[in-house]
């Protein structure tokens, strides 16, 4: 066994102790009234948005991406740096509070709740259960193929090792699962990713001589419009590759799960200026280490592999071993509670609200374990036979998820005549006319990114739709009275805003 | 929930006693409701009000809120429910605002004096949000989900979870204080909660042109 896999193994194991650790301190402190887990403070907060959105991405999709494009690839990195400081903004404050006033313990509910039918949730939960598996899915090859690098066995085995480890962490205890581990793990990304970053600009003789001998490649891997130059710029595809990271980020259920969890609304002012120091420091980095990859090893057989195989060239032993447990800890995490959410899904928003009413807290829970075991068989397959790439993965879901969720998110927390029959418009019109859009081909012959057409359609949708609906299904009472009262974030004074403690919002007297 | 309560059908889990309080045959279903003394006074609501208006001449006044108060009782054990984890079972308190339908963990038991149920409807009446109408069932439901939330969140799906009502749900008179006053700059309402005087700013309005 070499060095870095024993750096693996060791990391594993220090990593479950935390987990241990800190289920045991847990369950010793009660919870305290009024918690319901709103605990979170701004840097955990912003780190865990980040690194629940990025790890398999970022280490594979995003080198794999500029490896094949050059500095074109930064148009995804210039919507990835803005979209933690976007969701934050437009987001976090209001759905911090109206999932509170409203009384939403996850983002789904949370649409039932602002929308009133079940048919919300209906039409919502499949849709996210269905990109939430092809999240899980990057992060499972992700997974596999670093795997493969620092140990050195076989895809296939690395992957089955991999999925299994990641199903373990699913079903045990405490582990990994716990605010503070991931944490820990957007921490241990980011330093492994600024050191391989390090090591690959020392390895090219430093910035201006890597560039140099990109260029002498090819020129046009130095500009932005892509290795054929600036003829063959489709200006809709430039739009949709910053729009898919930036504002598509909104339409992540399971990101957008952080902002419920905040301590209190202000919080998304200081998380957001985490998140912009985290991605400034992050995301730019696998994206130059894919470009100064193609100087370093230029007969790379596959992009994706870029970031792991210059950390492997550049990096002494050790530090591999170190930087490479990290990237994997940080990617399986990811999977895990993607997987956990997904379980949730299938048991509470899908068989408990529409099957089985009464399912008991056992039944729920094993709906929850054969969701699991079934995506990871399912994702097992697909992973082994035919890899399809990380980054048109990330980048599909992503879109779906986005032109599915984003005008429904905002409206909700912005809008108060968004109604039901507007949301349900929206949400089939955006995952429609996106999912059309890219099966049919119509983003070559176009130059339109489905995600550019599905944003489109379901913000149309949800104006036209609530507009024209407003007589027939109004917005009821209670949530415009909620709307109403988390319009009062803003004139309030500063100092009488802090330590407000906003679940009381819900318990003022008619004649306060 | 109102009409629930008023027909006089038994809720959820009715039978089992809730501890630290008692049942009384009355017109709320053949129960009482548990009205809590705050543990914070009229002067310490005061003075919470006075650290955000300084020099602020105040009025203040006790308000209830009607929440629903149940037990549940959660086991955790091994994933084929052979083996229980060590010290896995524990007794959670759920209070469920009975306007908004939110649950929240409580970590103390609620206690207090019985009042009469017609008490505890005419505070839901007086909120100041129209809500939707509960029934014990949603109140049950909101607590379960609320417990296997938390209890999915440590243990996660490795373990069996079973949680049972200890108790179903009851009215409680949660109190808080409403305090409005004004100073040089400002005029403000803030509700004081009555439990452990974290705040709420109602209304503010600027007095003073500057």
């Amino acid at each position: 066994m070499n060095i870095e896999t024993w750096f693996l193994i060791i990391y594993f194991i220090a990593m479950a102790g935390i987990g241990m650790w800190t289920l045991k301190i847990g369950t010793k402190n009660s919870e305290g009234f009024l918690l319901g887990g709103r605990s979170l403070g701004p840097a955990v907060t912003a780190l865990r948005l980040q690194s629940s959105s990025m790890s398999g991405y970022m280490f594979l999709g995003a080198g794999s991406l500029a490896y094949t494009k050059g500095y074109f690839s930064l148009w995804y990195a210039m919507g990835d740096i803005g979209g933690g400081v976007l969701n934050l903004s437009i987001l976090g404050r209001r759905m911090r509070k109206l999932s509170q006033i409203l009384g939403s313990l996850t983002s789904i509910e949370y649409l039932e709740h602002r929308y009133p039918s079940k048919w919300i949730r209906a039409i919502a939960a499949p849709i996210a259960l269905f990109c939430i598996f092809f999240y899980v899915l990057a992060q499972f090859i992700a997974g596999g193929r670093g795997l493969e690098m620092v140990t050195g066995v076989p895809y296939g085995w690395a992957l089955f090792i991999a999925v299994g480890v990641i199903v373990f962490y699913t079903f045990l205890g405490g582990y990994l699962a716990v605010a503070y581990t991931d944490f820990v793990q957007a921490i241990i990304m980011l330093i492994g990713m600024v050191w391989i970053l390090i090591g690959t600009l020392q390895a090219v003789g430093g910035w201006t001589a890597g560039n140099q001998a990109v260029g002498e490649i090819n020129p046009n891997l130095l500009t932005m419009w892509g290795p054929d130059g600036y003829d063959s710029v489709q200006w809709g595809v430039i739009i949709g590759a910053v729009l898919v990271f930036s504002i598509g980020y909104m339409g992540w259920p399971h990101v957008n799960v952080s902002h419920m969890a905040m301590k209190k609304p202000s919080v998304a002012r200081a998380a957001s200026m985490y998140a912009t120091g985290f991605n400034l420091l992050f995301i730019p980095a696998p994206y130059i280490v894919g470009i100064m990859a193609l100087v370093i090893l230029p007969t790379l057989d596959n992009p994706e592999l870029a970031v792991f195989a210059v950390a492997d060239t550049v990096l002494p032993d050790f530090a591999v071993g170190i930087v490479m447990a990290g990237i994997m800890a940080a990617i399986m995490s990811t999977a895990d509670a993607l997987l956990l959410q997904s379980g949730t899904i299938a048991s509470q928003d899908l068989m408990q609200r529409f099957f089985f009413r009464n399912l008991s807290d056992r039944q729920s829970v094993w709906v929850s374990r054969i969701t699991v075991l079934l995506l990871a068989a399912i994702g097992y397959l697909v992973a082994v036979n035919d890899p399809p790439a990380v980054a048109e993965v990330v980048i599909f879901s992503t879109t779906v998820l986005g032109a599915a969720f984003v005008p429904v998110y905002i409206a909700a927390a912005w809008w108060k005549k968004a109604n039901v029959p507007g949301a349900i418009a929206s949400m089939l019109l955006g995952t429609v006319s996106s999912v059309v859009w890219q099966l049919a081909g119509l983003v070559d012959v176009t130059g339109v990114d489905p995600m550019g057409i599905g944003i489109v359609c379901s913000t149309v949708g949800i104006i036209v739709v609530s507009l024209a609906t407003q007589k027939s299904h109004p917005v009821p009472e209670h949530v415009v009275a909620a709307l109403t009262e988390t319009d009062k974030i803003g004139p309030i004074p500063a100092h009488m805003l802090t330590g407000q403690n906003d679940a009381l919002a819900a318990q003022v007297p008619k004649n306060a | 929930m109102r009409d629930s309560l008023g027909a006089g059908g038994e809720p959820a889990g009715a039978g089992r006693e809730p501890a630290g309080a008692e049942r009384e045959s009355d017109d709320f279903g053949g129960l009482t409701a548990l009205r809590m003394a705050p543990n914070i006074t009229a002067a310490e609501a005061t003075a919470v009000f006075r650290r955000k208006l300084p020099g602020a001449h105040v009025d203040v006044h006790e308000v209830l809120h009607p929440f629903w108060w149940t037990v549940l009782a959660v086991e955790t054990r091994g994933i084929f429910g052979r083996r229980r984890a060590k010290g896995s079972g524990q007794r959670i308190n759920v209070l469920v605002n009975a306007q908004s339908g939110k649950g929240f963990l409580a970590d103390f038991e609620p206690r207090g004096t019985n009042v009469d149920a017609v008490q505890w409807r005419q505070s839901l009446d007086s909120q100041s949000r129209p809500s939707p109408v509960l029934d014990p069932a949603d109140v049950t439901r909101a607590a379960r989900s609320l417990v296997r939330a938390k209890v999915l969140k440590t243990v996660k799906l490795g373990m069996g979870i079973s949680i049972a009502e200890v108790a179903g749900p009851r009215g409680v008179l949660k109190p808080n204080w409403l305090v409005s006053g004004a100073n040089a700059k400002y005029s403000a309402t803030i509700l004081v909660d009555g439990l452990d005087s974290s705040h709420y700013i109602v209304r503010v309005e600027k007095t003073s042109a500057d």
